[in-house]
């Protein structure tokens, strides 16, 4: 029994397409990413589940209730969902207990049970000793933690995040990573996260719905989506990779193929869906960390090295094809080298053309 | 529900508020006669007249000669201002600011009373004074003249140009100008080349403001010229309607082209504040531009602002002091001074109840005033009602209708009504008048609200009621407090609206000292206008030590 149900969402803004039938499901406690570039429709999607925003058709279901159907839209203060804005969205004229309470004093809760869910949940989030403190005396990531708690303590069906990190810096924004899925793994919150942080999305999710220009485009685990990308789109986004245009020179069955790339260095490689014929022009999509130095392998010249700590970014050109390559460090590579190179079948992936 | 209803009761009353009385105007303009006479008939006669005839054309020319030249004057020293207070190393800069925009806080038909005291030719203190001590002859200074009168006026609309260029002179990005310098331009260089054109869409916009604000305005001419040898047209249609020989029909006419003069006026302005907002160089780098050193120049600088303050308010009031409390006839050198005569003013039935009328109309006039225009503005913005551009378009339409010419609607509209001579119909003209005023504040307030605040609230469960009263009014309780206090000191000075709809019911502080003014008793108007301005003080001091209010970003 799925949680959120997602049914052909359009949503149009005069001539554009913000969101362009979309549909997805989302099962009771799991946590789902929608990942995109800016402007790919995630945010739009998400403020129609939250109904926040109004869909030009289709359907939205959560748990068995039908929100978003024929026209008829639940307001938002009924759906039983609640945000984690991406501002936090802190009220600044009230104190951070409060700012959580707020939820619980709508439903008309008595005063002693909100008291002791408000300091549950800060204790939770871990603001215990905060709440008589103004959410303007608050740093950033304290805020996000105040958005957080005032969002799980109404014990809301579905959990929505509106990239909740974006505002944070770097050290901290990672912590905060990680504290988040524990919370909701400790919660057991059906959730769907908006980022456009391909790692945030990663970490977190169990599963991720990579959207591009209104659509989704792929839809798989993490590991899936980086392994095994769909499209041109899919393996650009998501990581580094060497996108070459190539030819399919015969296959072998169980999707192994033997493709030759520009320059005639002739690989082995495997696609995720079947369908390919031979003499096919196909593209192959390689992470520059799958290509290795090693023995007897294929032989290429170093064009530039530039050193990032534990990698070196190595552009090499192996007959005449420009290759990316991520090599550890401890191998110590100069300009003009010359290096035997290994790239694994598996790290091969043919790719559909958008 | 409230999104389908709203409109539906917002347009017919902002209708009745200010369309009406316009049209009614109109009306009265092609009208032979008041409305009450059987004998009125529709007639092109006076619209004719006004329009086509020397005589009215002669003060068509010189409202408009002497509007031009006070907006210019005004903008030209609000310019230089703006730039000593936000570019300069100017001493005391704060205290410098508020002395600057001070004679925005008081009431121009006060000062003019005062300028009257200082600056008549013969009685005028600064003449007897001249006479008594350096023995001058004619008249030194005689306010009674086109350019006593363009002066006055340019000195109390000098902080509306303040305002608007320094606020455009501080959302400027300062890299701009340290382009310049590092560019070999001087200091002068820099502000001619670099500072003026970039803010000269304010400067525009301030000085059609300004324009549309001294073609409407009565106080000044009325109080200074009292043998109107300077032709104005708000002092026309207050004679043509309160003078012998009555002619209501010819006040109109005369509103509706002092109208037409404000709707371009008001057109040019709009257009010149939309190409501001294009040049808004907001930067989120919160470092402080290099100050032009002022050095030598600094304290003649000081004394610039000084003077300015000194013509202002210092002299206007010692005069006003003067005139209340000196015995009257008595020697200017050597005065008695005395309180019976402001104890005796003061004392009066008529004070007492100017008084409680100013302050219900004081009180009444923010309240409602706010109230719609923050309802209007939450109609618009965030409920997004249909409609929504008919309701703004109707709200900021009385920006363009000067004060007097919404008294001669207003008269045309209530004169066969029980409603007319009473307090209610001031509080009618004075809420069309003021409600851009405070729909536009309520509205900055909500596009400064973060929507995200309010959407977490409707997602914690609440509706649009819980939500409005919860988050929305307590985030924009300070905008709309200072709505309140701007609009109690609009309603409290006011007059041009006042004098042409008062009866003996309904008589304001501004209007009897109007009145006394007019029995050529300067001693009594001088204490009423005191009066009133303690009021104002009253307001503005309450304002920004008991709210916490920052006026001076709010008009």
């Amino acid at each position: 029994m799925s949680e959120l149900s997602v049914r052909d969402l359009v949503v149009r803004y005069g001539d554009v397409l913000a969101v362009d039938r979309v549909s997805f499901t989302v099962a009771e406690g799991e946590f789902v990413s929608l990942l995109g570039p800016s402007g790919c429709g995630k945010t739009t999607t998400l403020r129609c589940i939250a109904g926040l925003e109004s869909a030009s058709s289709g359907e939205i279901r959560i748990g068995t209730d039908r929100v978003v159907a024929d026209g008829h839209e639940t307001p938002p203060e009924k759906r039983g969902v609640n945000m984690v804005f991406q501002s936090y969205a802190v009220w600044p004229h009230m104190s951070v207990f409060d700012n959580v309470a707020y939820g619980l004093r709508t439903r008309s809760m008595p005063a002693a049970e909100i008291t002791a869910r408000v300091t549950e949940v800060l204790r939770l989030v871990g603001l215990n000793g905060y709440g008589a403190r103004y959410g303007t005396e608050l740093s950033g990531g304290q805020q996000q933690r105040v958005a957080v708690a005032r969002a799980v303590v109404t014990e809301p069906r579905l959990l929505l995040f509106d990239e909740p990190l974006s505002n944070l810096d770097a050290g901290l924004r990672e912590r905060m990573r990680f504290e988040l899925l524990a919370l909701q793994r400790r919660l057991g919150r059906t959730s769907v996260y908006v980022t456009h942080d391909q790692a945030e999305a990663m970490v977190m999710s169990d599963r991720i719905i990579l959207m591009h220009q209104g659509r989704v485009v792929q839809e798989s685990s993490p590991r899936d989506l980086y392994e095994r990308p769909a499209s041109r789109f899919a393996a650009a986004f998501v990581g580094n990779a060497n996108l070459i245009e190539a030819e399919l020179v015969a296959s072998h069955g169980n999707d192994r193929h033997t493709i030759r790339l520009p320059g005639g260095l002739e690989l082995q490689g495997h696609a995720a869906s079947a369908g390919w014929q031979p003499a096919a022009r196909v593209l192959v999509c390689i992470r520059p960390e799958n290509i290795e130095p090693a023995p007897n392998g294929h032989s290429a010249t170093v064009v530039r090295a530039s050193y990032l700590g534990p990698i070196q970014t190595v552009e090499l050109d192996a007959a005449g094809l420009t290759l990316r390559a991520d090599i550890a460090s401890r191998t110590k590579i100069a300009q003009g080298d010359r290096l035997s190179l290994h790239i694994s079948p598996e790290a091969v992936v043919l790719v559909a053309e958008d | 529900m409230a999104r389908r209803f709203l409109p539906w009761v917002l347009i017919p009353l902002l209708a009745v508020l200010i369309l009406v009385p316009v049209g009614f105007m109109f009306l009265g303009a092609f009208m032979s006669g008041a409305l009450a006479d059987p004998e009125a008939r529709l007639t092109l006669e006076k619209v004719a007249a006004v329009y086509t005839t020397l005589p009215y054309l002669r003060t068509l020319a010189s409202t408009l000669a002497i509007a031009l030249l006070v907006a210019g004057i005004a903008t030209a020293g609000g310019v230089f201002m703006a730039w000593l207070s936000s570019r300069t190393d100017l001493p005391a800069r704060p205290v410098m600011e508020t002395c600057i925009i001070a004679p925005l806080f008081l009431s121009p038909f006060v000062g003019a009373i005062a300028w009257l005291v200082l600056g008549s030719p013969k009685a005028g203190l600064v003449n007897v004074l001249a006479r008594a001590w350096f023995g001058a002859t004619g008249p030194v200074v005689n306010v009674a003249t086109p350019a006593g009168i363009v002066l006055i006026m340019a000195l109390y609309y000098l902080p509306y140009a303040y305002l608007t260029v320094s606020a455009a002179l501080r959302n400027m990005d300062p890299a701009m100008e340290e382009a310049a310098y590092l560019n070999g331009s001087g200091v002068l260089g820099t502000a001619l080349k670099v500072t003026l054109p970039v803010v000269r869409p304010a400067l525009i916009s301030a000085f059609f403001f300004i324009f549309v604000l001294a073609c409407g305005t009565f106080a000044i001419p009325a109080v200074l010229d009292r043998s109107s040898q300077v032709r104005f047209l708000a002092v026309d249609v207050f004679q043509a309607s309160a003078t012998y020989p009555i002619d209501y029909g010819t006040a109109a006419a005369i509103g509706t082209l002092l109208f037409w003069i404000s709707v371009l006026g008001i057109a040019a302005y709009q257009f010149a504040s939309r190409a501001a907002r294009r040049f808004v160089t907001v930067t989120a780098r919160g470092y402080r531009i290099r100050l032009v050193r002022l050095r030598l120049l600094r304290l003649p600088m000081v004394g610039l602002v000084g003077v300015y303050v000194l013509l202002a308010i210092v002299l206007p009031y010692l005069a006003l002091a003067w005139s209340a409390f000196a015995r009257p006839g008595g020697n200017v050198l050597a005065p008695v001074w005395t309180l019976a005569n402001a104890r005796g003013v003061l004392g009066s039935a008529e004070v007492a109840g100017a008084t409680m009328n100013t302050l219900e109309v004081g009180l009444v006039t923010p309240t409602i005033c706010v109230a719609l225009g923050m309802l209007i503005a939450y109609a618009v913005r965030r409920l997004r009602v249909p409609g929504a551009k008919a309701l703004d378009y109707i709200t900021m339409f009385s920006i363009a209708v000067p004060g007097i010419v919404f008294g001669t609607g207003v008269f045309w509209t209530y004169v066969l009504t029980p409603a007319y001579g009473t307090i209610a119909v001031l509080i009618l003209a004075f809420l069309a008048s003021y409600l851009p005023f405070a729909y536009r504040i309520g509205d900055t307030a909500l596009l400064q609200i973060d929507r995200a605040l309010e959407e977490a609230s409707s997602l914690c469960g609440a509706g649009h009621a819980r939500t409005l009263a919860r988050i929305t009014l307590p985030l924009a309780r300070p905008a709309l407090l200072s709505a309140w206090i701007m609009v109690f000191i609009f309603s409290v000075r006011e007059i041009s609206a006042a004098v042409l709809l008062t009866s003996s019911d309904n008589v304001v502080l501004s209007v009897l000292s109007f009145n006394y003014l007019d029995y050529g008793d300067v001693p009594k108007a001088a204490i009423v206008g005191l009066l009133q301005t303690a009021l104002l003080a009253a307001g503005v001091i309450a304002g920004r030590f008991v709210f916490r209010v920052r006026l001076a970003r709010q008009v």
